[in-house]
């Protein structure tokens, strides 16, 4: 339920963004509100309780917009979470609008383990092979995991790309069990 | 007619020298009469009792013989019903002994099924135990053959030969796609 509500805040954001041209400045910005949002307790304990009013935590997301510089979208969508009482969805909300906004910019987040570190010329291999593969722009976070033996594994959106040496013992465990 | 004749000692022990006398006479005949007097009176008084004796005993006989007859009526009829009771018998005798031995039979049937069952039902978990088991050691020899795998894999995988396959990895994902 909740994930849906996110979605249709995020989504009416990155069309906003979108429209006003400045996505990724919003992109940037929010992700800073939000951190800011995580780091003070204060902050979340006045924006959060329902006891203030709301003209209060504006003014409050107001003085901190000007300090942080964020972007007028930014800072009217705070507005709109403190006037609907869903400011406590804000990470969900800021997670569902990277997402939103990735598809309408036509990117897709990837996910690369590996048994290793990869060099720059192998992850820039990877990424224009996905580019290819997937038609979008790839965005790839790179991390390791020794328990995969050798190989890597690729996940961009539910889609999953096992090359791992321990995937193929798995696969000739299975084999060997059925034969 | 037994009155006068037991009346006529009185006669005979007045006969002698007296006897022949008219007195004598009178007094012999009035002793005979008072003798066939007594007799008349006693006979009297008892012929009841002796009519009633005899019909007591009349109507015994008669009932003596009606019970003779009802039982000789009970026994025909006991032989009219009881006619051909040992052939019945021996029919009967007859079924129950062909019936003891369909239930024999049909006891012999149920104890040889039952015992088929329990033979298939043992063979069938024979079966289970040993595909389990097959499949058991399988696993096992899989699980053992990939552990030894995966330890030479750690002990002999090098750089290069990581880099291999990521290559291959990032080879086949190109192929994939066409």
């Amino acid at each position: 339920m909740s994930e849906a509500v996110a979605s249709r805040y995020a989504a009416a954001l990155a069309d906003a963004a979108l429209a006003e041209s400045n996505a990724e400045r919003v992109r940037r910005d929010l992700a800073a509100f939000v951190a800011a949002f995580d780091e003070s307790a204060e902050l979340r304990n006045v924006l959060e309780t329902p006891s203030v009013a709301p003209e209060l935590k504006k003014k409050i997301v107001e003085a901190l917009a000007k300090r942080m510089d964020l972007a007028k979208a930014v800072r009217n969508f705070v507005f709109l979470l403190v006037d609907h009482s869903r400011i406590e969805m804000l990470r969900e909300i800021q997670q569902a609008f990277h997402q939103a906004l990735n598809a309408r910019l036509g990117i897709a987040d990837a996910e690369v383990t590996s048994a290793r570190e990869l060099g720059a010329e192998e992850r820039r291999e990877l990424i224009a092979t996905l580019e290819r593969r997937t038609g979008k722009k790839i965005e790839a976070r790179f991390r390791e995991d020794a328990s995969l033996l050798g190989g890597a594994v690729v996940r961009v959106g539910s889609i999953v790309y096992d090359g791992s040496v321990r995937e193929q013992l798995t696969r000739l465990r299975e084999q060997l069990e059925t034969e | 007619m037994s009155l006068l004749l037991a009346a006529g000692p009185v006669f005979a022990q007045s006969s002698g020298s007296e006897a022949d006398t008219t007195s004598g006479w009178v007094f012999r005949w009035i002793n005979f009469g008072l003798l066939v007097a007594l007799l008349v009176y006693a006979f009297g008084k008892a012929a009841p009792k002796f009519r009633k004796n005899s019909e007591e005993i009349s109507r015994k006989i008669a009932e003596g013989a009606r019970a003779r007859e009802a039982a000789e009526q009970q026994r025909r009829e006991v032989r009219t019903k009881i006619a051909g009771i040992e052939t019945e018998v021996a029919a009967m005798r007859e079924d129950a002994k062909r019936g003891a031995e369909a239930e024999a039979e049909r006891i012999r049937a149920l104890a040889k099924s039952e015992a088929e069952m329990v033979e298939k039902a043992a063979r069938a978990e024979i079966t289970a135990a040993e595909r389990a088991s097959r499949m058991e050691l399988r696993t096992t020899a899989a699980r053992l053959a990939v552990e030894r795998a995966e330890q030479i894999l750690r002990e002999q995988l090098t750089a290069s030969d990581e880099s291999a396959l990521f290559r291959t990895f990032v080879a086949e994902l190109e192929r994939s796609r066409n």
